[in-house]
């Protein structure tokens, strides 16, 4: 059955990626915990840049920064209007450590990632400890992503979608806070 | 010298067989496809250095295992004529020879083959004049994982970088998009009994909003900068 499925990226699935950072958004925002195997906890929380590109009209781009634009009434605008989230500003935190990173739903690139200052007497010994560093951010996005795909792939994606659905309607955090008459 | 406080990444998949970054033969292959500097007429040349030092191409297990990784760099050094330069180098050339031929009495006239060949001595004259860009993307390789990450979002860069990786290691490298990264967590997630492949064959798009016209989004509030492109 699987092996009809073309190894490289299928023409058509590119929706894949923007699902799953939108996913991301919702589940930082009711849920922000995810589990490895071995009980370590990864919070995620999304940060200082969102960018939403339209699917009906696939020129359009919003793209908001600063000020916790996931709390704006703009970001809860996109995604009413069929937006899909393609990149955005993330804050994973795994114990005392937090990386913040741009990551692009396309191809789950990943830009302006900054390691924990690196323990070490030598250069070398530092170097070692961000590569340690850099895995464990790669094990903690792959967390986050397979947390995702097991739930995407299941019949209980109609549940999730309609809880992110129900989120995407209610109102922003900063709508909730408006004064009145504002 | 490497340097990963700061980074961008993209990761691939490495296909096929790759020697062991420990051994010798990972080392020979990168040395026969080192950098090698530009030759005088050459406008762009690229090759494997070291990740600690862009002037250095002596690979072995010192100057690239980092750990469990291997660390290397693709450098391109790119040199371009400015196009604004040559015409104006051009136009002085041409002018001082009609000038020389007016002088001595004949009829100033430049035929077409005598510009072609004009324009290019002049451009040769300038591109060994012209000092080259340097580029280096650092490439690292966890053998054991079969993962290669390229520092850099670059297309370009990253289309350079496994092009020659191919051609140094004849070994192709596949993007872990979310496509292909989806295809391997399903597959291991089968292999340990929870099989959802086939909710990925026959997955749809899913709309998360409603399909309204988007009314708010010019406008901005509580510090939040909006920005909307057509």
């Amino acid at each position: 059955m699987i092996a009809t499925l073309p190894s490289t990226d299928a023409v058509g699935m590119e929706y894949l990626g923007p699902e799953f950072l939108t996913w991301l958004w919702w589940r930082g925002e009711n849920n922000p915990c995810f589990h490895h195997p071995d009980g370590t906890e990864v919070y995620v929380h999304f940060d200082e840049h969102l960018e939403f590109r339209g699917e009906r009209s696939a020129a359009r781009r919003t793209v908001l920064r600063a000020g916790m634009p996931g709390a704006s009434m703009e970001a809860r605008a996109a995604l009413r209007s069929g937006k899909s989230l393609v990149a955005a500003r993330i804050l994973l935190a795994r114990g005392e450590d937090e990386l913040r990173f741009t990551l692009r739903a396309e191809n789950l690139g990943v830009s302006g990632l900054r390691l924990p200052t690196p323990e070490g007497d030598t250069r070398e010994d530092r170097l070692l400890a961000c590569l340690e560093a850099q895995e464990m951010f790669v094990e903690d996005l792959d967390l986050c992503f397979a947390t995702f795909l097991k739930v995407r792939c299941a019949p209980a994606w109609e549940a999730e979608l309609a809880a992110v659905r129900a989120w995407g309607e209610s109102p922003s955090p900063d709508e909730k806070f408006q004064p009145a008459g504002a | 010298m490497l340097n990963l406080r700061t980074q961008s990444f993209c990761r691939y998949r490495i296909q096929g067989e790759l020697p062991s970054p420990w051994g010798e033969d990972f080392h020979r292959l990168l040395t026969e496809r080192r950098f090698l500097p530009l030759m005088a007429d050459q406008e762009r040349t690229y090759g494997w250095v070291t990740s600690d030092n862009l002037l250095v191409t002596d690979f072995h297990a010192g100057t690239v295992m980092r750990g469990e990784w291997a660390a290397f760099g693709l450098r391109v050094d790119t040199r371009r004529v400015n196009a604004r330069l040559l015409r104006a180098q051009i136009d002085l050339e041409v002018q001082a020879r009609l000038k020389g031929m007016q002088d001595a009495g004949d009829k100033p006239r430049i035929g077409r083959d005598e510009r072609k060949e004009l324009r290019e001595d002049l451009r040769k004259e300038l591109m060994r004049q012209t000092s080259p860009s340097v580029d280096v993307f650092t490439v690292l390789v966890h053998p054991k994982q079969r993962v290669l990450h390229v520092l850099t979002l670059a297309q370009r860069a990253n289309d350079l970088v496994r092009t020659h990786f191919a051609d140094t290691f004849e070994s192709d490298l596949l993007p872990l998009t979310p496509w292909s990264r989806s295809l391997e967590i399903l597959d291991s997630e089968a292999r340990a009994g929870n099989d959802l492949r086939a909710g990925l064959q026959d997955l749809r798009r899913t709309d998360f909003g409603r399909a309204v016209p988007a009314e708010s989004e010019t406008t901005s509030r509580d510090g939040t900068r909006v920005e909307v492109q057509s």
